[in-house]
């Protein structure tokens, strides 16, 4: 790497060259993700104990959710996740027109991600299984024939609980993990348009693109959060 | 690093995407063949080699310089300890629902040794 000699126009003048400046961004988006991982971690955590002592009721509660769309929504983000990587691969070839391409697509499968999640939460609403003063469980088995989630179709009505505590527990659970990993979405939403009105004004290069590289880490990171997320919620156990 | 990417990524890029969903199906499939207390390491172990796939190729780890990857790995250790620590007190707590429903007793008189009786 040749510094001074031809120095780049995207060289901030407290770095030697454009690999010391890359390397610098890389890590420190590096230590904020591992932040993040531990800002999850916690859920997790709780999420681990609380599945152990009431396993029943979250084996339960978590038939519930509809196995389908929780699928169909795993593989929109794995899309999206694509789709950025092709990004930062334009990004790699300074093609500024590519870059807007691949980000539009990104943000219109996070879109669907969220407009699915926002189904299911209709769901959850319509259900009573919203944590809080108007939750219900044993009320309301599901009568058959009604349409209700595939795990729990057959006919088979939900099971009867004394203490229902644990199952809104679970239904607690469910709501602030994925209601923080969607946040982290709409997060991501805005760095993304950033980087189109940028991409759109031909800021990146070849040489220089890092802030599409960064954004593109956040954005597998929280595409990772849904990878653990979704078996955690979705399968604790389905025969 | 920008040597390093010189050829295109794309066809792996391509191939890790399908490679995910195949471990999503699977996944997927997997939940539904009655493994028992194997479920949740299988569901797990599923998840771990997404999230490598992801990490390694999309976030491209695999070519970062080792500062960077150690900082990465340093969140995994955090989270291993936050995990271990944690489970090795409530797995062990005489309050958890297997110890409820299976209370010691003592072998000679039958008795019920449980002193916490509430959860």
């Amino acid at each position: 790497m040749s510094s001074h000699a031809t120095a780049s126009p995207y060289l901030r003048h407290q770095f030697d060259d454009l690999q010391q400046q890359r390397v610098s961004a890389a890590l420190g988006m590096w230590a904020f993700l591992a932040t993040e991982v531990l800002f999850f971690g916690g859920m997790f955590a709780g999420y681990m104990v609380y599945r152990h002592w009431y396993f029943l009721e979250w084996d339960a509660a978590s038939r519930t959710l509809g196995l389908g769309l929780g699928t169909l929504n795993t593989a929109v983000l794995l899309t999206s996740s694509l789709t950025m990587a092709m990004a930062v691969d334009a990004g790699h070839r300074g093609n500024n027109k590519a870059i807007q391409r691949w980000i539009a697509l990104t943000i219109i499968l996070g879109a669907v991600f969220l407009g699915i999640k926002g189904i299911e939460y209709k769901e959850k609403f319509d259900h009573h299984h919203v944590p809080g003063p108007y939750f219900q469980w044993n009320a309301h088995a599901h009568p058959p024939g009604k349409e209700v989630d595939s795990a729990i179709a057959h006919g088979e009505v939900l099971p009867h609980f004394e203490n229902t505590g644990p199952v809104e527990l679970f239904f607690s659970y469910y709501f602030v993990m994925t209601g923080f990993h969607a946040l982290h979405m709409l997060i991501g939403f805005g760095l993304l348009a950033t980087l189109w009105f940028q991409a759109g004004r031909g800021k990146f290069s070849a040489e220089y693109f890092t802030p599409v590289e960064m954004v593109g880490l956040y954005w597998h990171f929280v595409d990772i959060v849904w990878v653990f997320l979704f078996p955690l919620l979705y399968l604790i156990d389905r025969t | 690093m920008a040597q390093t990417h010189a050829k295109s990524h794309v066809p792996l890029y391509l191939a890790m995407y399908v490679a995910l969903l195949v471990l999503v199906g699977l996944t997927v499939a997997v939940a539904h063949i009655k493994t028992g207390p194997f479920a949740f390491p299988i569901a797990m172990t599923v998840a771990m080699v997404k999230a490598v796939i992801i990490v390694a190729i999309f976030m491209h780890l695999k070519d970062e310089v080792p500062l960077i990857r150690l900082f990465a790995m340093t969140a995994l250790l955090w989270l291993a300890i936050l995990f271990s620590i944690l489970m090795c007190d409530y797995l062990t707590r005489a309050t958890a629902r297997f110890a409820l429903e299976n209370p010691p007793v003592d072998v000679h008189t039958g008795k019920n040794l449980t002193t916490a009786p509430s959860r």
